[in-house]
């Protein structure tokens, strides 16, 4: 029997909602996702404020487009899809511009108690762009949206094998990355 | 989305534990809420005025080719029903009676004579 988990319930009750009250609907949406799909856009375009535009635009066109997304069998890989396309546009539009390495355009979440673990955040930030975005984009998508690989591959519209395979190349690069960071740091 | 795929063969790796561990780090600025639900309404705003525009644009398109051919035949029908001017009675009257060398009133009979019979030709329905 097929299951459906509470995230694609809430995201169909959003996206009804939507469907019945137009724009006013897309608070219930954003509230439960923007989160979600800016980290996932910010991996692409490398910059939050073009993360933002990008996850923007997809919302818009959501509500635009609504009996689209509402036809949708998974509604949230549907929406991941739509911020990558989105985020893809704002890419192509700046490729003359060096793609910036710092973490300077990050907007945080400063926790009291996780103030020791920023650095490592950081340094996991940091890693993250240190890859290219095809194998950056398929580890945010297994590990933050945790997603099989048949799933990743339906977002990303490649074969499940390509996936996988961008999983481990990107996971053994990162770990040396941040085993190097480690390092740096207990020498420090 | 939120139970773990089946298809990793090992458990988390560190490495996974530190990424999964930093996945909200990053949170969206404070405008980006409103910044979209305007962006949406304006969107749905332009959207309903072109919609608005173009049912308007097909009702006048509708109207023209409706009303032109029903002003042409109109037009027709007009030019059959205009009546001749007194002058041009009177001219006609005269004419007639010059003609036949009847009196100027016998005439005027025939002129209103002959305009009824042209006018109930006109006005009769075409077989």
């Amino acid at each position: 029997m097929k299951t459906i988990d509470p995230f694609t319930e809430q995201i169909r009750g959003c996206i009804e909602c939507i469907a019945e009250t137009g724009a006013a609907g897309l608070s219930g949406l954003f509230d439960l996702t923007a989160h979600r799909l800016v980290r996932f856009a910010v991996t692409i375009t490398r910059n939050q404020h073009d993360a933002e535009d990008a996850v923007q635009a997809a919302l818009v066109r959501v509500v635009s487009n609504i009996r689209l997304v509402r036809a949708a069998d998974t509604p949230w890989p549907y929406l991941l899809r739509m911020v990558r396309n989105e985020s893809l546009v704002i890419l192509r539009k700046k490729r003359r511009w060096p793609l910036v390495s710092s973490l300077a355009d990050l907007l945080t979440r400063r926790c009291v108690d996780e103030v020791e673990q920023e650095e490592t955040y950081r340094a996991v930030w940091s890693a993250l762009r240190s890859l290219p975005i095809e194998q950056s984009e398929v580890v945010v998508l297994k590990i933050w949206e945790d997603m099989t690989f048949a799933q990743i591959a339906e977002v990303l519209e490649v074969p499940q094998a390509t996936a996988a395979s961008r999983y481990r190349y990107a996971l053994s690069k990162l770990a040396g990355h941040l085993r190097s960071l480690e390092q740096e740091v207990t020498r420090d | 989305m939120t139970k773990r795929s089946n298809d990793d063969d090992s458990v988390l790796v560190p490495v996974e534990l530190l990424i999964r561990a930093a996945g909200n780090y990053v949170v969206p600025s404070d405008n980006l809420r409103p910044r979209t639900l305007e962006a949406a309404r304006e969107s749905v705003a332009d959207r309903a005025g072109f919609f608005r525009l173009a049912r308007l644009f097909l009702v006048l398109l509708f109207c023209s080719a409706v009303s032109i051919p029903a002003l042409d035949r109109l037009a027709a029908w007009h030019d059959k029903s205009v009546s001749p001017s007194g002058a041009e009675i009177q001219n006609q009257a005269n004419e007639f009676a010059t003609e036949k060398g009847v009196g100027p009133h016998w005439g005027l009979y025939e002129a209103f004579k002959r305009l009824r019979n042209h006018q109930a030709e006109n006005l009769s329905p075409k077989r």
